[in-house]
């Protein structure tokens, strides 16, 4: 008889799913984080450069 | 970055989500029950592939780390960093899919005397040192430090393929499916391929990702820099 191991299953997957959610989310916040400040920052290089115009 | 660089992440990112659906469908819902293992043995589907993607990862690692060395280019060290950073992630999958499997069809989480469990763990733990190493070392030598680190690491892989021979067979517990021909249904052929393709792809985003980062981080920097030098 073959015997009920779908709780492995589960955990397993469970832990591939939130080994991978963890790093792809870091990444992606990291990532969003350093092109709002580098966009920021070259919307005020622009301002100031308008401003000295 | 090049405008034609960026324009291909989208396209990559819808292929790889439609690879891992497609791939998990295939996985869950059509490969039947190993007669045996029974339901736990699909975890093989996500822990080969994750050790396929993780050995391609190295690969890169090693590849780009002799490259850095030789003509110390920043690029090839921030892909370095990057394919080294995600192939731990996978590293890391191998490694607890194997333990969660090992236990329930071996009946132990770890066992010290098979020499593939103890070579992963190894490996598992160079990569490890290369992540901590490269987030948090001295950034003025991490480079050079995770260049040898990432060629060391990156060349004990074939030890950790090959290790499953150093035992005779009736002493061992890691299965060798593919060589014994172990998988005679063929949706599990389908399965396979389309998971090891999909987690391959995967990796190739998060490397793609994770070089962006790092190199935005890396302009950022230069441009701080080079502003806090005009301002003096």
């Amino acid at each position: 008889m073959t015997p009920d191991t779908f709780p492995s299953l589960f955990w397993s997957y469970t832990a591939v799913w939130l080994i991978l959610g963890v790093y792809i989310l870091s990444l992606g916040i990291r990532l969003r984080k350093l092109e709002d400040t580098i966009a920021k920052s070259s919307k005020g290089c622009c301002d100031t450069d308008h401003k000295n115009d | 970055m090049p405008k034609s660089t960026r324009s291909l992440h989208p396209l990559l990112a819808l292929l790889t989500l439609c690879a891992v659906g497609l791939a998990q469908w295939l996985v869950l819902m059509v490969v039947p029950n190993e007669r045996v293992m029974g339901a736990v043995q699909r975890i093989f589907y996500f822990h080969v592939g994750s050790a396929f993607a993780c050995y391609a990862s190295f690969g890169v690692v090693f590849f780009a780390s002799i490259y850095y060395l030789a003509t110390r280019n920043p690029k090839s060290d921030l892909l370095s960093l990057a394919a080294g950073e995600v192939g731990f992630a996978f590293c890391t999958i191998v490694l607890v899919t194997g333990m969660i499997w090992g236990h329930s069809a071996w009946n132990t989480w770890f066992r010290w005397e098979e020499p593939r469990l103890v070579t992963f763990l190894v490996l598992w733990l160079i990569f490890l040192s290369f992540t901590i190493l490269r987030n948090f070392g001295d950034p003025a030598k991490t480079a050079t430090h995770g260049a040898v680190l990432g060629i060391l690491g990156a060349a004990s892989v074939p030890l950790v393929v090959f290790s499953i021979k150093l035992l005779p067979q009736s002493a061992r517990l890691h299965p060798e499916v593919i060589e014994h021909g172990g998988l005679k249904d063929p949706s599990y052929w389908w399965a396979f391929g389309l998971s090891s393709f999909a987690l391959m792809l995967l990796a190739g985003l998060l490397v793609w990702v994770r070089y962006r980062v790092g190199y935005l981080e890396e302009s950022w920097r230069n441009k701080q820099g080079e502003e806090s030098c005009d301002d003096t």
